[in-house]
C-alpha cells in the first residue's frame, strides 16, 4: 500500500539510551563468577606446530585448546573448514590456538606472555600467484579455490570474431576495515541442564546458534543467543561473531562459569575480517563505432585463509560486474582463491564495490580511448526496462536512470565542469558513477536457505504488540523503522509497538541483518503480518500472527547454471565527486560530492540521509585513504586507527542528496534495499576525478598520493618541476 | 600498580626528580597511549610517573619583547591562543592532532616525545627555540636541535626537568607551512615543511628551513641556508648545490603509513616551491 507520509523524520527511538551513555553495550555487562578469556594466536603465516610449553597455572586459570571442543572443532558456515581453535596446522598470522580463563586481565596477560609455541615454519602462500601454483601445497581443496564460477550470455565467440577492436584492462582493490566503533565482544554464561547463554555484539543471532549447536553437540533448545546493543557492524559482526561466541561457549562450558572475551582495537583489527581485495580484467569486444558488442571477464579474489562467506561475495562481484550497462554477449569467470592471511568476510557492499569500480574505471577508459565523453558513452550503454542482466535475467520495473541523471546534472554541474576540466591544466576532475544494487540475497538464497519468519504479538487486554524478530539495530536505526512499519500498518503510535534486541529464545529465525534484506524482505513480513493483525484487532485474547517469506512469482534464478534474476530488485545511485589535486603534493581535495539514490520509499528520510553520508564516507575512505597490507610475512602492517585512518568530518565536506521515490511492491510501502547501495558509488566518482584532474588513467584503490606519485613517475610526468 | 607523585610546586617537583628514577607526564597524550593496557589492564608504565599537571608556575606565558616564553604546562590549545606566537608555529598548531589531544596534550611535551613526526618541531627548529632545563643543581640553557638527538632521545638527565621554551621573536616577513597527513585532521604527518625568511632591502637577512618525517630528527640545513643568508642576488646555479644538500639529508623510511620514494621528492618538491615562490621571486 501507497504510504508517502512514511519516511518523515522521527526522532530515533534509541537516541536516549545511546546520548545519555545508559545503553549497556557487551563491555559493560558482569555476570557473577565471570572469567575473561584471552586469546593465544599464531605468530606464522603457515606451520605446523610442534609443541607448546605452559607455565604452571595458579588456582581459576585454565587453558582451553581443540581438545575442549565438545562438537565439532569447525566453525559452521557454507563449508566447514576453519578450526575454532587450531589442530595441527596454524595457516594465517592471528589464526586461534588457545585461550587462557581467569579472573584478573592483568594476570591472563602475564600468562600468556609465558606460553610459548614451537612452530615448524611452512611454505605460505600470500599472493593470488602463490595462491594459483598452490604454493607450499593447498591451502584448501585442491586447488586453493573456495569457489569459481562461469557463466555466459549470448554469443561471445561470434562477438569477438565481428569486434573491431578488443581493449583489454585491468584493476584491482585493496583491503577495507569496519572499523566500527565498539570493538566485537562475547561473553558466555552456562545455565542449567547443559544450556548455554551467549550475549554478545552481533548481526546474526541466528548463524552463531547454529555454529553452537554444532560446535557444543547441544540440540537447539540449549544454546541461547542474545544482541546486546550494537555500535556498528558493516558486515564485520556478520561472520566472525561465530567464531568469537563459539570461543566464549567453549571456555564457558569447560570452568563452568561466564567467560568474556572482549577483543581490543589492535586485536579486532588485527584479527577480525576485512573487505576482499579483488584482481578483474576485462576483454572487451567493440564495434566498428565503439559500441561494446560482447565482454569476457575475469575476477579474481583473495579470501584469505579459511572460506568463511567468500563463495557468496564472488557472486555478487560476479553478477554485478556490468554494472548498469546492457552487454549482450558476456562470459565471466571468477574464483576466490585461499591465502595465507586474515579469513576476509562480509563488509557493506558484499563484493559489489569491487565490480562496480572496475567496470565504472573501464567504461571511463574506453570512452578516453574512443575520445569520447565517458558519461555519453555510459549512456549508450545503460539498460531500460525490460532489458536483460547479466545473468540474463529482467530488469523488470522502470529503470529511473535518465531522470536521476537530469537531477544530478542539474545538482552539480557535471557535464560543463567536465569539459572545462578537460581543457584545463589546473588539476581539476569531476567524476561520475552509475550503479545499482541487488537488494536481498543473491539468487533464491531467501527462499531456499534463510527461509525469513516473524511474529507479531498483541497480548491480551493490551494495546502493545511486540515484533519478535532476529534482526538487530546495529545503529542503522532498524528499532525505529521496523517500529515504523508496524506502526503506519496498523495505524497505532509508534510508542505501542516494542521491539527488543534479538533473544533466540523468543523470536523466529527472519534471517541475518545483512544483504540489504532487513527492511525490504523482514519489513515487508512485518507489514503483512500487521495488515493481517489489523483486521483481528477486535479480537478477545492474546492474538499472534505468524509471517512467513514467499519469494515474488515473477523471480526466476536456476543456481546450478548462475542463470535468471539474481536479485529481487535494484536499488540505484548516481554519485559525483569533484576533485582538486594539490600538483605539489598530490593530495587530494574534495570540492563537492553530490548523490541521487532511488531505494524505492524511505521509511524514514533522516536514517535514510544517515545511510547516505555514512556510506558514501565509507566509500570515499575505501577510494581514498584506507590503506591496510601485509608485510612480507603477512603480517598486517596497519593494525590501528592511527595507522588505518578512516575520514574525518573535514575530509571531504558535505555529502549533497536527493532521494529519487518510487514504489516497489513486494517491499513494505514499496521500500527497497538501502544500506548497501549508498558505498558503491563512491570509489569509481572519486577515481574518475583525480585522474581526469592528473590527466592519468587510475587503475588501482585506494587512490593513494604515494600511488598517484608511481604513476606519474611512470609516465615521466611530474607536475613541479625543480 | 603505578607509583605516581604528585607535586604542587616546582621545588616539590624538583626535589622528587632528584630522589627518584621518574617518568614526566604533563598531559599525558603520547604517554598513556605508549604504556596503555588492554582494557580491566593498568598501564604499563615501566618507571614512577611524575605529574606536572598540577604546578600552577608552569602555566607562565610571558611575551617580551624580543621573546615568548612557555611553561611546560602550557596545552597545545593555549600555546595558539597566544596572540603574538609566530604564525608559523600557529599554522602547525592549528592543523595539529584533535580537539581532545590539543586541549590535553602540552607544546613542551610534543618536544620531549622527540618523534620525527613531531608537528610543533620543524616551526620551533626554524623558529631557533631555546629550553631552559632546572634541576636541584641549577639551570641550564639548551638549543632545541641539541637538545633532541634522534627519534624519542632527548638531552634531559635524570634529575632535570624542563621547565619552559623561549622563542626569540623576529620579524618573519616570508612563512610557509605544509603539514602532509594520511588526512585532514587528527593524523600523523608523512611529512612536513617549515620555512621563514626575513628580507631587507631585497637582501635576505634571516632564512631557516626544516623539514620533518624524512629522517630520524628534524632535518635543518645550515650551510645550505647560508647559501642564501645575506645574498641580494641569486644565482642561477645556488638551487642545484641547495637541492645536491638537501638531497644528501633527507633520508626518510618506508612505514606503514608512507613511502620513502614519497616521502623524499615531495620534500624536495615543497623546497622547491619554496625558493621559486617565496624566494626567488
Amino acid at each position: 500500500m501507497n504510504n508517502t507520509n512514511i519516511g518523515i523524520r522521527v526522532n530515533k527511538v534509541d537516541n536516549q539510551e545511546k546520548t545519555s551513555g545508559s545503553a549497556k553495550y557487551i563491555a559493560d555487562l558482569k555476570f557473577d563468577n565471570m572469567l575473561y578469556g584471552k586469546t593465544i594466536r599464531s605468530t606464522k603465516a603457515r606451520a605446523k606446530i610442534q609443541a607448546i610449553h605452559y607455565p604452571v597455572l595458579p588456582k581459576e586459570y585454565f587453558i582451553i585448546d581443540h581438545n575442549d571442543v565438545p562438537g565439532q572443532n569447525r566453525v559452521k558456515f557454507l563449508v566447514n573448514d576453519q578450526p575454532f581453535l587450531a589442530e595441527t596446522v596454524v595457516n594465517y598470522i592471528g589464526e586461534p590456538i588457545l585461550l587462557i580463563v581467569g579472573p584478573n586481565r592483568q594476570k591472563l596477560k602475564e600468562l600468556a606472555n609465558k606460553i610459548t609455541i614451537e612452530y615448524q615454519p611452512l611454505t605460505a602462500a600470500l599472493t593470488y600467484e602463490e595462491s594459483l601454483r598452490c604454493a607450499g601445497g593447498a591451502i584448501f581443496g585442491k586447488d586453493n579455490k573456495f569457489a569459481s564460477y562461469t557463466y555466459e550470455k549470448g554469443d561471445i565467440s561470434r562477438a569477438f570474431s565481428q569486434a573491431k577492436t578488443i581493449e583489454t584492462d585491468e584493476y584491482t582493490t585493496g583491503y577495507q576495515k569496519h572499523a566500527y566503533l565498539e570493538n566485537q565482544g562475547m561473553i558466555a554464561v552456562p545455565e542449567a541442564d547443559d544450556k548455554v547463554t551467549v550475549y554478545g555484539s552481533l548481526q546474526c543471532p541466528y548463524y552463531i546458534k547454529r555454529a553452537l549447536e554444532q560446535a557444543l553437540a547441544l540440540p537447539e533448545e540449549k544454546v541461547r543467543i542474545v544482541q546486546t546493543t550494537t555500535g556498528g557492524a558493516f558486515g564485520g559482526k556478520e561472520d566472525y561473531p561465530s567464531i568469537l561466541a563459539g570461543h566464549a561457549a567453549i571456555a564457558a562450558k569447560k570452568v563452568g562459569r561466564p567467560v568474556a572475551i572482549l577483543y581490543d582495537r589492535l586485536e579486532d583489527m588485527a584479527s577480525t575480517t576485512r573487505r576482499h581485495p579483488a584482481q578483474i580484467t576485462f576483454q572487451t569486444a567493440l564495434d566498428a563505432s565503439g559500441k561494446i558488442i560482447g565482454m569476457k571477464i575475469n575476477v579474481i579474489l583473495d579470501g584469505g585463509a579459511y572460506a568463511g562467506i567468500s563463495d557468496v561475495v564472488l557472486q555478487r562481484s560476479l553478477f554485478n560486474i556490468t554494472g548498469v550497462y546492457h552487454i549482450q554477449n558476456l562470459e565471466v569467470h571468477g574464483c576466490v582463491v585461499a591465502t595465507n592471511t586474515i579469513p576476509n568476510g562480509a563488509f557493506r557492499g558484499f563484493g559489489a564495490p569491487q565490480a562496480f569500480f572496475a567496470m565504472e574505471m573501464h567504461m571511463e577508459y574506453l570512452a578516453k580511448k574512443l575520445q569520447k565523453n565517458p558519461l555519453d558513452y555510459k549512456k549508450l550503454h545503460m539498460v531500460k526496462q525490460g532489458d536483460s542482466t547479466a545473468t540474463s535475467g529482467l530488469f523488470l520495473d522502470k529503470v529511473p536512470l535518465p531522470e536521476m541523471l537530469a537531477t544530478i546534472e542539474k545538482m552539480s554541474d557535471y557535464t560543463p565542469k567536465y569539459e572545462l576540466y578537460q581543457k584545463n591544466e589546473n588539476h581539476h576532475g569531476i567524476g561520475i558513477s552509475l550503479f545499482l544494487h541487488g537488494c536481498g540475497f543473491t539468487g533464491s538464497g531467501e527462499r531456499d536457505i534463510i527461509k525469513a519468519k516473524i511474529k507479531l504479538r498483541r497480548q491480551a487486554n493490551s494495546q502493545q504488540v511486540e515484533i519478535l524478530a532476529a534482526n538487530v539495530d546495529m545503529g542503522q536505526g532498524l528499532k525505529t523503522t521496523f517500529k515504523k512499519i508496524v506502526a503506519a500498518a496498523l495505524a497505532i503510535p509508534m510508542t505501542d509497538i516494542i521491539f527488543n534486541n534479538p533473544d533466540t529464545d523468543h523470536v523466529p529465525d527472519s534471517g541475518p541483518t545483512v544483504a540489504s534484506r532487513s527492511i525490504m524482505i523482514v519489513g515487508k513480513l512485518l507489514e503483512d503480518a500487521a495488515r493481517k493483525l489489523k483486521a483481528r484487532w477486535l479480537e478477545k485474547g492474546t492474538i499472534e500472527i505468524t509471517q512467513a517469506y514467499k519469494q515474488p512469482d515473477r523471480m526466476h534464478w536456476d543456481s546450478e547454471k548462475s542463470h535468471g534474476d539474481a536479485y529481487p530488485a535494484y536499488a540505484w545511485g548516481i554519485n559525483v565527486v569533484e576533485t582538486t589535486v594539490d600538483p605539489l603534493t598530490l593530495q587530494v581535495d574534495v570540492n563537492g560530492v553530490w548523490t541521487v539514490f532511488d531505494i524505492g520509499q524511505a521509511i524514514d528520510e533522516q536514517i535514510i540521509q544517515g545511510q547516505i553520508e555514512g556510506g558514501v564516507l565509507q566509500g570515499l575512505g575505501y577510494a581514498s585513504m584506507e590503506v591496510m597490507t601485509n608485510d612480507q610475512n603477512g603480517k598486517i602492517m596497519q593494525d590501528s586507527l592511527t595507522n588505518y585512518t578512516i575520514p574525518t568530518m573535514v575530509d571531504f565536506g558535505k555529502v549533497n542528496h536527493k532521494l529519487f521515490t518510487t514504489y516497489y511492491k513486494d517491499g513494505p510501502f514499496g521500500a527497497k534495499g538501502a544500506g548497501e547501495l549508498t558505498l558503491i558509488g563512491a570509489a569509481p566518482a572519486y577515481a574518475a576525478a583525480v585522474a581526469q584532474a592528473l590527466k592519468i588513467r587510475i587503475d588501482r584503490l585506494p587512490v593513494t598520493p604515494e600511488y598517484l606519485l608511481e604513476v606519474l613517475q611512470n609516465e615521466n610526468h611530474f607536475l613541479y618541476a625543480k | 600498580m603505578v607509583k605516581t607523585y604528585l607535586p604542587h610546586t616546582w621545588q616539590e617537583a624538583l626535589f622528587i626528580r632528584g630522589n627518584d628514577d621518574t617518568m614526566l607526564l604533563a598531559g599525558g597524550t603520547d604517554l598513556m597511549v605508549k604504556y596503555h593496557g588492554a582494557p580491566g589492564i593498568t598501564g604499563n608504565f615501566p618507571k614512577p610517573l611524575l605529574f606536572l599537571n598540577q604546578i600552577s608556575s608552569l602555566k607562565t606565558i610571558n611575551i617580551e619583547t624580543d621573546s615568548i616564553t612557555i611553561g611546560s604546562n602550557v596545552t597545545l590549545n593555549e600555546a595558539a591562543g597566544i596572540s603574538a606566537l609566530p604564525l608559523i608555529l600557529k599554522q602547525a598548531l592549528g592543523e595539529m592532532a584533535s580537539p581532545a589531544i590539543r586541549n590535553a596534550g602540552t607544546l613542551i611535551g610534543n618536544i620531549c616525545n622527540a618523534s620525527p613526526a613531531g608537528d610543533t618541531l620543524p616551526p620551533l627548529y626554524v623558529l631557533d627555540a631555546q629550553l631552559t632545563i632546572e634541576s636541584l643543581n641549577g639551570t641550564r640553557q639548551i638549543a632545541l636541535a641539541d637538545f633532541i638527538q634522534g627519534p624519542g632521545k632527548i638531552d634531559l638527565k635524570a634529575n632535570e626537568i624542563v621547565r619552559c621554551l623561549t622563542i626569540p621573536r623576529r620579524n618573519n616577513t616570508i612563512c610557509f607551512y605544509k603539514k602532509v597527513g594520511m588526512r585532514k585532521a587528527a593524523a600523523i604527518s608523512k611529512l612536513s615543511f617549515a620555512a621563514i625568511a626575513q628580507k631587507t632591502d631585497q637582501k635576505i637577512t634571516y632564512m631557516g628551513v626544516a623539514l620533518g618525517a624524512v629522517g630520524p630528527t628534524i632535518i635543518r640545513s645550515k650551510e645550505a641556508e647560508n647559501l642564501l643568508t645575506g645574498k641580494i642576488e641569486i644565482l642561477t646555479d645556488t638551487w642545484e648545490t641547495m637541492h645536491t644538500i638537501y638531497n644528501s639529508l633527507l633520508c626518510p623510511i618506508d612505514d606503514k603509513r608512507s613511502s620513502a620514494i614519497y616521502r623524499k621528492t615531495i620534500a624536495l618538491n615543497l623546497l622547491a616551491y619554496f625558493y621559486k615562490e617565496y624566494i626567488w621571486q
